[in-house]
């Protein structure tokens, strides 16, 4: 591929990272790219291309989500299924919708409540309080602004093969927002079949914490507490990420699929 | 349990049988013992007997269920952005009716039949957040110059992707593009997803940059394919 001569032109790494994964282009680039218009037809031949192709085959080889579904309860001829079959060996996206649709079928309720709320789920589905595991110094940059307590975080926890780490940061408007990262500390479970696990944040509004460790506890007296404060789902990369939330005491429940992870006394506010 | 049936079942009225099927609908519920025989009689009549008010029946009595597993979907809030609660609910009675008609399904138990229902929400979701994403991909365009005008192309997605496969030299660089251009998969994600096949995401760009540069240099048979012209 040709390069640009000039000074602090991206390479075509760079632009190609840009044009097919979305990576952010350096401020150097980016100011090269606005005056240069030999990278600027680069860039548009490594997107044009990128983007031909990709809109012509994306998942034009996988089976719609109505066949996946037979497939998962066996409504399909043996030439059908192995015809799936082959086809989950090299499509991931198709394998993880084969797991969400036996996970959703393992799990059927067929009358559902509407609103599961922390009391009931803890007194029917089984809940484990995620254990905080010593916080592990790291170094952090220092603008001048408001940053996280050293002592508290980010924090660590374990629940079972389940490992959480929680860390706090202030976007460019200045409002906390939290981050979360699930992994798994068995190397052979896939952390992307937590993909959309429902995950929710409650405001602890008094320092007693709501569930007392080993056994349920119902803060019935407390009218604040209703109901989440906030929901989010875990992404295809075990991440949480939770927005705009303002300075208080928290508790999070994560819904794993057979059970529910409880993070206590989440203290969420900068020094 | 029902007592003193007076008539059979396809004999009795179909406000009757609602009747009977809700009563037998909340012992379900409270996970007591239950006749579900009223409530297949709504759904025999309704699928063989092709009978709009008993499928009417069914969904009123039914709906407020694929509701609240809407509800509960681990993808609700994504497929909530693209179309509404009732647009979901409506198909997934849609599509059940089709499996029921098309592929003569029959259910024994109502339980079998609200599992399948729930199946049938299950894909409405699924194949709405496909067509969505397969939407927004699309190419992007050219930084600084004019919109050039949209030309319908005729092509072959096998044939185009044969075509693709052909000029690449390897097995890494034809799983990358697969990877890539079927999956739509960022590098970090194809480590995540495919565990152990590459060593790192730097081999993945490498190989990405392989496979652009070769797609670019064979243009023209790529062009030609996307003319929809099938080689000898």
């Amino acid at each position: 591929m040709t390069q640009c001569l000039r000074p602090l032109a991206p390479t075509d790494e760079e632009l190609l990272r840009h044009a097919l994964d979305g990576e952010i282009l350096s401020i150097a680039a980016k100011e090269h790219l606005e005056q240069c218009t030999f990278c600027q037809q680069r860039l548009s031949d490594y997107a044009s291309t990128n983007g031909l192709i990709l809109s012509r085959l994306y998942r034009s080889q996988c089976p719609d989500a109505t066949t996946l579904s037979h497939y998962c309860i066996g409504m399909l001829s043996m030439n059908e299924a192995m015809d799936v079959t082959s086809h989950l060996k090299f499509c991931p996206l198709c394998t993880n919708e084969v797991a969400e649709t036996r996970l959703l079928l393992a799990t059927f309720e067929p009358f559902p409540e509407e609103h599961l709320s922390v009391s009931s789920t803890a007194l029917t589905v089984p809940h484990s309080i995620a254990s905080p595991i010593p916080w592990q110094p790291r170094l952090i940059a220092s603008n001048g602004s408001d940053y996280a307590r050293e002592e508290m975080w980010p924090c660590h926890y374990q629940a079972d093969t389940i490992s959480i780490s929680l860390h706090l940061a202030r976007d460019q408007q200045g409002d906390i927002f939290l981050l979360g990262l699930l992994s798994s500390i068995n190397g052979a479970e896939h952390i992307e079949l937590l993909m959309g696990t429902k995950v929710e944040l409650y405001v602890a509004h008094n320092s007693v914490s709501f569930f007392a460790r080993g056994e349920y506890v119902p803060d019935f007296t407390n009218p604040k507490v209703q109901g989440p404060f906030l929901t989010t789902q875990v992404d295809e990369l075990g991440r949480i990420v939770f927005k705009s939330i303002p300075p208080g005491l928290y508790l999070m429940i994560i819904y794993l699929p057979e059970t529910e992870v409880v993070i206590e006394e989440l203290n969420i506010h900068f020094s | 349990m029902s007592t003193g049936i007076e008539k059979p079942l396809d004999e009795m009225s179909l406000a009757t049988l609602m009747e009977y099927s809700v009563r037998e609908m909340a012992r379900y519920r409270r996970k007591e013992i239950c006749d579900d025989r009223y409530c297949l009689e709504i759904f025999r009549r309704a699928v063989v007997l092709h009978d709009n008010y008993a499928w009417i029946a069914l969904q009123r009595q039914f709906g407020e269920n694929v509701r609240l597993w809407l509800g509960g979907h681990s993808h609700r809030e994504l497929a909530l952005r693209y179309e509404s609660e009732q647009t979901y609910i409506d198909d997934a009675f849609r599509r059940f009716w089709q499996a029921v008609s098309d592929q003569s399904l029959s259910f024994t138990t109502i339980a079998s039949a609200l599992s399948y229902l729930r199946l049938c929400l299950h894909c409405a979701i699924m194949d709405t957040l496909r067509s969505f994403a397969r939407a927004n991909i699309e190419p992007i365009p050219e930084h600084g110059h004019p919109d050039e005008p949209q030309v319908e192309d005729h092509y072959y997605e096998d044939e185009l992707w044969e075509t693709i496969k052909g000029i690449l030299p390897g097995e890494k660089e034809r799983r990358v593009a697969y990877l890539h251009f079927h999956c739509n998969l960022k590098p970090r994600e194809i480590i995540r997803y495919c565990p152990g096949e590459f060593r790192n995401e730097e081999e993945i760009y490498r190989l990405k940059r392989n496979i652009i540069e070769r797609v670019q240099r064979n243009a023209n048979i790529i062009r030609w394919k996307l003319d929809g012209n099938v080689l000898a």
